[in-house]
């Protein structure tokens, strides 16, 4: 599956993003969102607004430590989501947490785990294919 | 021989950065922008009540560019 990268305008200045149109379903209900695809994150992450879009109860979840660039941590809390892209559906773990507010982010153990992704910033495309494991 | 052309796509394109810190429901087709709002349920409830049955959802962080970028 080829994806285009999307040109984001922010304050005069173009980001070209590898930003994927990705369904998450929750308790009897599901949105679609545009999430970044980030090689560079070892979970996918997302804001606790969707949680609650979502209906998804955190009562069972695992707590997490999120930590980006500046050591700096924040709180969050794992448990397993379901996504899908096109017809491929899975369901693997993600974090969620209210620093992510307005962030979804796929990442290693939750969607490079079942997809391999070729970036090919040069022609501004991804190509993701299902893993065969 | 034949050579296989693939028709050049153009990129999708969204001005955001008068959204910072929303969210963004766009037309899943067109990209164009149909609501937006501090809470996702209310920029997605907006979005369905002008029309666009399933909204794609564009978060847009206040600060930084999606994940490490430059304010």
């Amino acid at each position: 599956m080829i994806f285009p990268y999307w040109e984001i305008r922010l304050d005069g200045e173009i980001h070209w993003l590898p930003l994927l149109p990705v369904t998450i379903h929750g308790q009897d209900t599901s949105i679609d969102v545009l999430a970044l695809v980030d090689s560079g994150s070892e979970y996918s992450v997302l804001g606790l607004d969707l949680a609650d879009r979502l209906e998804i109860s955190l009562a069972d979840s695992t707590p997490a430590i999120l930590v980006g660039l500046g050591e700096h941590e924040e709180a969050g809390e794992m448990i397993p989501v379901e996504f899908q892209v096109g017809r491929h559906r899975w369901t693997g773990p993600a974090v969620f947490s209210a620093a992510a507010k307005q962030r979804v982010i796929l990442g290693q153990t939750g969607f490079f785990a079942y997809f391999g992704v070729a970036f090919r910033y040069w022609k501004r495309e991804m190509d993701i294919r299902r893993g065969r494991f | 021989m034949k050579k296989r052309q693939r028709r050049q796509r153009k990129p999708p394109q969204l001005d955001l950065g008068r959204y910072r810190g929303q969210w963004v429901a766009i037309h899943p087709q067109t990209q164009v922008v149909v609501s937006h709002h501090r809470s996702c349920e209310e920029a997605e409830r907006a979005a369905i009540a002008a029309g666009v049955a399933r909204p794609l959802m564009v978060p847009v962080p206040k600060s930084d560019a999606f994940f490490v970028g430059k304010q």
